[in-house]
C-alpha cells in the first residue's frame, strides 16, 4: 500500500500549476468567454509543445506512457486555475480511448484504422478530440431524443467543444463510436459557463465506426475521474480565494473572517476537500489498474475485487468532488456576500465551472445511483 | 501509488481475520456499561492480549507485534468487520498510552502498560468538569503538593466507563497563580486512592456508562506525575492528538457500519418486500423499505466511510514518513463522528416502525443494535471536543482565519 505519487509526478503536477498559474490568470478565462472555440489555442499550444497531451499516450504511438495517475494532478491544478482548456475530453479520455482502439485493430475495420490517424495527430495537437460518454446506470444511454421529428437512427448527444473538435468519440447503447466532424451536426446550447461550447450532436451510428475493444463504461469513468479531480481543484481554489477575502473584509470593526458562522462554513468547504481528495486519488489508480488488467484480457483488478470495483471507486469519488465543489461554490459565494455575486468579481468564473463540471460525467446523485446499484442494492 | 496491499500486509491481515472468526464471542456480550457486561468484555480484552492482538501496534514487550500504522488499520477493518466486541480498555490503550509512550517514565511504562494491555487495569479519563466541558482550560479541581504527595479537592464528571474502571488519568490544576495552561498537571489516579469517591451517572441508554468523581484531601504520590507538574497541558494536548487523529476511530468501524447499511439496504429492497404497487402495504412499511433516497443515502455513507479509509492511509504514511498530524485531524474528528450519526439514522429510517425496537423485541433488526448505534453515535459530535470546537480548530489552525 502506497499512495504517494512519485517524485516525478510531483514535479511534474507543480510544473503544470505554475504554467496555468501565469498563462491562465482570470483575465485569460475571462477572454475564453468571448473566443470561438472557448479556449486559449495559444496556451493549449504550449502544452502540446510540453508533451502535456502526450502524457496518457502509449510509447509505442509516441506518447509518454503515461496513466491516470499521472494525469489526476494535472486536472486538479487545471481546475484550481479554472483553467478553460479541452484537457478532460481530449487527453483524459480522446487519446486513451484511441489508443486502445488502435491496439485492439479490429481487422479492418475503419475504426481502428482512423484511430490509428487520429490519435498521432490528437498527439501532437494537430487535431481536437472530444467526447461525450454515458455509461448505463449514470446517465441515459439513449440520448435525450426529444425531438420527434428526427428519425430514429438519429441520436443525440450534449458534447462539449463538439463542433470545434477534428474527432468526436461518442457512445451508443454501451458501445463507442469514432464519429468524424462530418459525420455528425451540431447545435450550439449556449451555458451558464461562458467558457463551455456545448453543442447538440446529432449522428447517427455507424457500424464500421464502431471502436471494437474500447471499454465504454472505462471510458465513461476516465472522464468522471478527470472531471472529479477539476471539482477538487475548482473548490480548493474558491476556498482560498475566500480564505483570503474574509481576513480582509471588515465589519462592525474586524474582520468578517473572525465571525464563527462564516469559520464554520469555510471549515465545512475543507473538510469536504480533504475527504473528496484522496478518494479522487484513489479512483485515479483504480482506473489506471484496471485499464491494464483489461488490455491484458482480463476484468479484475485483483482476483478478488472485479472490475464494478472500480467503477464503485469512480462513483465514490466524483460524488464526493461533485458535493465539494457544489458545497464550496455556494459557501464562498455567501461569504462573499454581494461582491461575490457580480460579473466583474472573478469569483463568478469558478462558481460557474463548478456548477458545469460537477454534473458533467454524472452528477453526485447520479453517481450515487451508480453506487448503490454496484453494491447490489 | 498503488494501493494494492503487499503480501507482508496481506498475511497480517489474513492472520488477524482468521483469528476472529475463530475466536469472535458468537453471543453479543452484554453492555459493557453493565457490572457483568463490563467484566464480560475485559475477559475479552484477556482473551485478546493472549493471543497478541490487544495492542498489535505497540513493541513487544509489551504486549503488542510492533506492527506498521497500515497494518494497524487493516486489523481495525478486520476487527469491525467480525463484529468483535467493543473495546472496554479503549479510553487507556487509544488515549492514554501514546501519551504513556512519549511522556512516561521507564518505570511508569514498566508499571503501567502491560497491565493495560492485557485489560487487567482499566482506564478512564477524567478531564472534564462542571464548569469546564469545551473551555477544558477552565477545570479547576485543585492539587496541592505535600512533600512527596498531591493533595486533591474538586470534582471530575462524564468520565467514561468510570464506574467500574481500575484507574483514572486526570488534569488537575497544581499552580493556580500561572497562567491557566500553565497550571495544569497530568495525574493518574487508582481509583481506590482515600478520599476519592466514585458516582456513577446513566447515560442516554440508562446503564451507568459515566462516572462523577468527587475528590475530597485524596492523597496521590508523585510517582503517578505524568510528565512535569506544570506541563500537564501540553501532556494532554498530545492526548487529545491522538483522541482526534487516528488513534480513536480507525476507518474499519465506519467501514463496516457502512457495509452493514449495504446489506440492509439489499435486504429491505428485496422485491418481495418492496414491489411496484403505488403504494407500500401496510406490511412493507412495517417491515422496512429501501427507497430511492435511502439507496442516496446508503451510497453516500458507503462513499464517505471509503474516503475515511483514503485518508488515514494517507495519513498513515505521512506519519510513518515521520511527519506529525497536525490540526488536520480535527478534520477527522467531524468526519467520522457525521458520518456514524448519518450511517445509523438512514437505517433507522429505512427500519421504519421497528426502528424503535430494543433488544428485547422479538422483530428487532439486529436485536436492537441500530438503535444503540445511534444512540452511541449521536454522543460522537459531542465528545473528544465538540464539533463546533473542531471547526474553530479548522477554521483559525488550518485555514488561518482571525481568532477573534
Ligand atoms: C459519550 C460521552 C463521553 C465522554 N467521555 C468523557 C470522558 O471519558 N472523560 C472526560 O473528561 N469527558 C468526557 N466527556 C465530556 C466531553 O469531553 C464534553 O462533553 C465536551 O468537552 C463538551 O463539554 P460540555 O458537555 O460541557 O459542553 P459545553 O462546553 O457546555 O458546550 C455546549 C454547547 O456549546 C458549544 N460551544 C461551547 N463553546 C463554544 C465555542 N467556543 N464556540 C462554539 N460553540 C461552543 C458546544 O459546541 C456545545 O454545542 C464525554 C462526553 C460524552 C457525550
Amino acid at each position: 500500500m502506497k499512495f504517494a505519487f512519485t517524485e516525478e509526478q510531483q514535479v511534474f503536477a507543480e510544473t503544470l500549476s505554475d504554467v496555468f498559474a501565469k498563462r491562465c490568470p482570470p483575465e485569460a478565462v475571462r477572454a475564453c468567454w468571448d473566443s470561438p472555440v472557448g479556449y486559449s489555442e495559444d496556451l493549449w499550444g504550449t502544452l502540446a509543445e510540453m508533451g502535456v497531451l502526450a502524457i496518457t499516450a502509449p510509447e509505442d504511438a509516441g506518447g509518454l506512457g503515461g496513466d491516470e495517475r499521472d494525469l489526476v494532478q494535472l486536472m486538479e491544478a487545471a481546475g484550481r486555475a479554472a483553467a478553460p482548456l479541452p484537457l478532460l475530453e481530449h487527453v483524459a479520455v480522446g487519446i486513451p480511448a484511441l489508443a486502445e482502439a488502435k491496439g485492439a485493430a479490429a481487422e479492418g475495420a475503419e475504426g481502428a484504422a482512423a484511430s490509428q490517424h487520429w490519435l498521432s495527430q490528437a498527439i501532437s495537437g494537430e487535431a481536437l478530440v472530444t467526447a461525450g460518454v454515458r455509461d448505463k446506470g449514470t446517465v441515459r444511454d439513449k440520448g435525450t431524443a426529444r425531438d420527434k421529428n428526427a428519425d430514429s437512427s438519429t441520436q443525440i448527444q450534449y458534447v462539449n467543444y463538439a463542433a470545434q473538435a477534428d474527432v468526436a468519440i461518442l457512445s451508443y447503447q454501451g458501445e463507442l463510436y469514432l464519429a468524424d466532424r462530418k459525420d455528425y451536426t451540431t447545435y450550439e446550447q449556449p451555458s451558464v459557463d461562458g467558457t463551455r461550447r456545448i453543442a447538440r450532436v446529432e449522428w447517427s451510428p455507424d457500424a464500421a465506426t464502431r471502436l471494437a475493444g474500447v471499454s465504454a463504461s472505462l471510458t465513461f469513468d476516465r472522464g468522471a475521474t478527470a472531471a472529479a479531480a477539476y471539482c477538487v481543484g475548482l473548490a480548493q481554489h474558491m476556498l482560498d480565494a475566500t480564505v483570503e477575502y474574509v481576513k480582509e473584509r471588515e465589519q462592525f470593526g474586524k474582520p468578517v473572517g473572525s465571525y464563527q458562522a462564516v469559520k464554520h462554513h469555510l471549515a465545512d468547504v475543507a473538510k469536504a476537500i480533504s475527504f473528496a481528495r484522496p478518494s479522487v486519488y484513489a479512483a485515479a489508480w483504480a482506473v489506471s489498474q484496471s485499464a491494464v488488467l483489461q488490455r491484458a484480457g482480463s476484468e479484475n483488478i485483483t482476483p478478488e475485487n472485479a472490475v464494478s470495483d472500480r467503477a464503485q471507486y469512480v462513483s465514490a469519488a466524483k460524488s464526493l468532488a461533485s458535493d465539494a465543489a457544489d458545497l464550496a461554490a455556494a459557501k464562498c459565494l455567501q461569504c462573499h456576500g454581494a461582491i461575490g455575486y457580480t460579473f466583474e468579481h472573478d469569483l463568478q468564473l469558478w462558481l460557474k465551472r463548478a456548477w458545469t463540471t460537477s454534473v458533467s460525467w454524472g452528477s453526485a446523485s447520479q453517481h450515487r445511483h451508480r453506487l448503490a446499484t454496484l453494491l447490489g442494492i | 501509488m498503488d494501493l494494492t496491499f503487499t503480501p507482508a500486509e496481506q498475511t497480517f491481515r489474513d492472520e488477524i481475520r482468521s483469528w476472529l472468526r475463530a475466536n469472535t464471542p458468537t453471543e453479543p456480550l452484554k453492555s459493557m456499561d453493565t457490572p457483568d457486561g463490563f467484566e464480560q468484555h475485559r475477559e475479552w480484552e484477556k482473551k485478546l492480549f493472549a493471543a497478541g492482538w490487544s495492542v498489535p501496534a505497540w513493541p513487544e514487550k509489551y504486549g503488542g507485534r510492533d506492527c506498521s500504522l497500515v497494518e494497524w488499520l487493516l486489523y481495525e477493518e478486520e476487527y469491525w468487520a467480525s463484529d468483535a466486541p467493543g473495546r472496554v480498555s479503549a479510553n487507556g490503550v487509544s488515549l492514554l498510552a501514546p501519551t504513556i509512550f512519549e511522556f512516561a517514565t521507564d518505570e511508569q511504562q514498566e508499571r503501567f502498560l502491560l497491565p493495560m494491555a492485557s485489560g487487567e487495569e482499566i482506564w478512564s479519563q477524567g478531564w472534564s468538569e462542571p464548569n469546564a466541558g469545551s473551555d477544558l482550560a477552565a477545570l479547576s479541581t485543585r492539587a496541592v503538593r505535600d512533600g512527596e504527595w498531591f493533595v486533591l479537592n474538586g470534582q471530575k464528571t462524564w468520565c467514561s466507563r468510570g464506574a467500574f474502571a481500575d484507574w483514572f488519568f486526570c488534569l488537575v490544576r497544581t499552580d493556580p497563580e500561572a497562567e491557566r495552561h500553565r497550571g495544569l498537571s497530568y495525574l493518574l489516579i487508582p481509583k481506590d486512592t482515600e478520599g476519592l469517591t466514585v458516582r456513577p451517572v446513566a447515560r442516554i441508554d440508562g446503564e451507568p456508562g459515566f462516572a462523577e468523581l468527587f475528590f475530597e484531601d485524596a492523597r496521590v504520590h508523585e510517582s503517578n506525575l505524568l510528565g512535569e507538574e506544570g506541563q500537564g497541558w501540553a501532556v494532554a494536548m498530545a492526548t487529545t492528538g491522538s483522541e482526534r487523529g487516528l488513534n480513536l476511530r480507525a476507518p474499519g468501524r465506519f467501514m463496516a457500519a457502512a457495509d452493514k447499511l449495504v446489506e440492509l439496504g439489499k435486504s429491505l429492497s428485496d422485491p418481495a418486500l418492496v414491489n411496484s404497487a403505488e403504494d407500500a402495504t401496510e406490511t412493507e412499511v412495517a417491515a422496512g423499505t429501501t427507497d430511492a433516497v435511502a439507496r442516496d443515502e446508503i451510497a453516500r455513507c458507503w462513499a464517505e466511510s471509503r474516503a475515511y479509509r483514503w485518508v488515514c492511509y494517507e495519513a498513515a504514511e505521512r506519519l510513518a514518513g515521520g511527519e506529525a498530524l497536525g490540526s488536520e485531524a480535527s478534520f477527522m474528528k467531524i468526519f467520522w463522528s457525521e458520518l456514524d450519526v448519518a450511517i445509523n439514522a438512514t437505517a433507522l429510517n429505512m427500519l421504519g416502525e421497528r426502528a424503535e425496537f430494543t433488544a428485547a423485541a422479538e422483530d428487532a433488526d439486529r436485536g436492537g443494535a441500530w438503535m444503540d448505534a445511534y444512540l452511541f453515535a449521536l454522543s460522537g459530535p459531542i465528545y473528544a471536543g465538540t464539533n463546533e470546537i473542531q471547526r474553530n480548530i479548522v477554521a483559525e489552525r488550518v485555514l488561518g482565519l482571525p481568532r477573534r
